[in-house]
């Protein structure tokens, strides 16, 4: 599906993430693990083709199956975007218009994507009914809803064009700790159902140990270490990573993952 | 809703009242005797006194005050000592002729001066910026004496390209004579089908709208500029950009719409300023509007008069703020609530 090679994303001549390998199959998820400022966030705008509206370069390879992503147009990104590779945002409410309906922005996007006129109302209820939203939630704005619902909406817009890689950037950081345990929910559904390929990327370990297949962990824009979830979580290479594990909370002297 | 509506009625009132005791406290401050300037300065004391008693100007201050709010409540505004005619029958001659004016710099700014914003905030940091700012700041710092005389030089003196002054030819009277319906020879002529006339009237429109749209559209593209960027810097840009939505899709239907609000607000305050600029610009271009009726109160001491100008900038501003808070509550629902 997604397959990168190599990726470097610049700032000038200043490196900010050098992923050398990092596969996104259907239905498993990745996790990209690291504190702020290790270079996932940045890994993420490359895949999307928003590196250039951050001002940072990138080179090396992306495919998506088997279609090489880096140099392509802007025009030609447009048809990616959204359609093929979506993203969810880290600040569920703050990623949607202020001053629009809900409604209004996803019915925007699915007549954007080519979806008749006369489908976009069906499409976005079943879209809703996969996140658990009532259709009411289309008539809102968005400082009428809260960051669980707002979140779950942008799932299902994410699910409502059926894209194939989907990019989850802190999804759940914002949120308090049930909601983020709906989020996930709603996340690994939508894995299962549409056989999504899902990027999962947080600072937060025992996030990723509850969803992700295999994980990669960064660190000042470089890859520390990478392998199968339980293989990271519970025998650590590097020493940064423990130090990760180390910060996620205990209870009854078990780790929480 | 409803509840914002009143609260910003009630506010509107206490500041149309504020404005009015405070230009009538000024006015029996400043210098000179209304009297003389009524009755001419070679009157008799006698016709001092019977002018004094016909405007009351012997009454305590607050009876005269109190007197006065009165009046424009019936709408009697009082009468111009230099017109001889009620104030509020002046002020709806002259008016008409103003608001063409500062409507049509308003409404070139907005055309210019928002596209100009949404230009330089696209092209941040970039050469378009650059220069968008530099014209947006060149259009502000221009003192409006100065633009109007330069305009007349270069486009009449030097160019010959436009009139130096006035609302349209007269020239035009013998041949298509205008039928009088507002008083505005350009609206007139639009009205009556009048087609020279409307040319002409255009055409000697042009320069008194740039020289008073100046400021307005350097206003309007420095605070479009800010408030694009500030928006574009949100997340929900990045959304609809992932979403696959065109950059022009991103900055006219997403980023535009959450701008609005402080738009709006500049729009409202660069047309009371343009209104205190007609001042100005209707004098140097021969316009006889509100600007020229209240050079001539404010020469000749005519306080009813000036204090009649006053009262109709100020519910102009108040009606307009009035017009912008509604207008935002309608494009920004974070407003409303």
């Amino acid at each position: 599906m997604i397959r990168i090679r190599d990726l470097r994303v610049e700032y000038g001549d200043r490196t900010v993430a050098h992923v050398p390998e990092l596969d996104l199959e259907p239905g498993s998820v990745t996790g990209v693990a690291g504190e702020s400022g290790s270079g996932k966030s940045q890994t993420a705008l490359a895949v999307m083709g928003l590196s250039r509206y951050a001002g940072a370069t990138v080179s090396g390879s992306i495919t998506l199956d088997g279609e090489e992503l880096l140099g392509k147009s802007e025009r030609q990104w447009r048809q990616i975007r959204g359609r093929r590779v979506a993203m969810i945002m880290q600040s569920p409410r703050a990623a949607l218009n202020p001053t629009m309906r809900l409604g209004t922005v996803f019915a925007r996007t699915l007549r954007l994507h080519g979806v008749p006129r006369r489908e976009v109302a069906a499409r976005m209820s079943a879209a809703l009914e996969e996140v658990v939203l009532s259709p009411a939630i289309l008539g809102r704005y968005p400082h009428q809803v809260s960051g669980g619902q707002a979140q779950r909406f942008a799932i299902a817009i994410v699910s409502a064009l059926r894209a194939k890689v989907v990019i989850a950037d802190e999804p759940t950081s914002a949120l308090d700790v049930t909601v983020q345990a709906e989020v996930i929910e709603v996340l690994r559904r939508l894995r299962d159902v549409h056989g999504t390929a899902l990027m999962f990327i947080s600072h937060d370990l025992a996030v990723i140990g509850e969803l992700a297949d295999a994980v990669i962990v960064m660190r000042r824009g470089q890859v520390v270490e990478s392998g199968p979830t339980a293989q990271v979580l519970h025998d650590p290479q590097a020493a940064y990573t423990a130090e990760l594990l180390a910060a996620v909370p205990v209870i009854g002297g078990r780790r929480t993952t | 809703m409803v509840k914002f509506l009143v609260g910003r009625l009630a506010q509107a009132v206490a500041v149309v009242f504020g404005v009015m005791v405070l230009t009538f406290l000024i006015a029996r401050l400043v210098p000179g005797d209304p009297a003389i300037a009524y009755a001419g300065p070679k009157a008799t004391p006698a016709e001092l006194a019977a002018a004094r008693r016909q405007f009351g100007l012997d009454d305590p201050p607050p009876q005269q005050l109190l007197r006065y709010l009165g009046g424009v409540l019936r709408g009697d505004w009082g009468t111009s000592l230099h017109t001889k005619a009620p104030v509020l029958d002046d002020l709806v001659r002259v008016v008409p002729t103003t608001l063409v004016l500062v409507t049509a710099a308003i409404v070139v700014a907005v055309l210019v001066g928002v596209p100009l914003g949404i230009f330089a905030a696209r092209s941040q940091g970039r050469l378009g910026d650059v220069v968008a700012k530099v014209v947006a700041i060149l259009s502000v710092s221009f003192p409006v004496f100065w633009l109007a005389l330069l305009l007349q030089l270069l486009f009449f003196s030097r160019l010959g390209w436009f009139p130096v002054a006035g609302q349209y030819d007269p020239a035009l009277d013998a041949t298509s004579p205008l039928f009088t319906v507002v008083k505005v020879p350009l609206v007139d002529a639009l009205l009556t089908g009048n087609w020279p006339v409307l040319l002409s009237g255009l055409h000697h429109l042009a320069l008194p709208v740039a020289t008073l749209a100046a400021y307005p559209v350097g206003a309007c593209a420095m605070v479009t500029r800010a408030a694009m960027l500030d928006n574009l810097a949100e997340e929900h840009v990045r959304m609809v950009r992932a979403l696959g939505f065109s950059e022009r899709s991103v900055l006219t239907r997403f980023a535009l719409r959450p701008s609005l609000s402080p738009i709006l607000s500049i729009v409202a305050l660069v047309f009371a300023y343009s209104l205190t600029n007609s001042f100005i610009v209707e004098s140097v271009f021969n316009w006889p509007g509100l600007g020229s009726y209240a050079i001539d109160s404010i020469q000749s001491l005519d306080v009813p008069a000036i204090l009649g100008v006053t009262l109709f900038v100020a519910l102009i501003y108040v009606a307009l703020n009035l017009l912008v808070d509604l207008c935002q509550a309608y494009v920004d629902p974070r407003v409303r609530s």
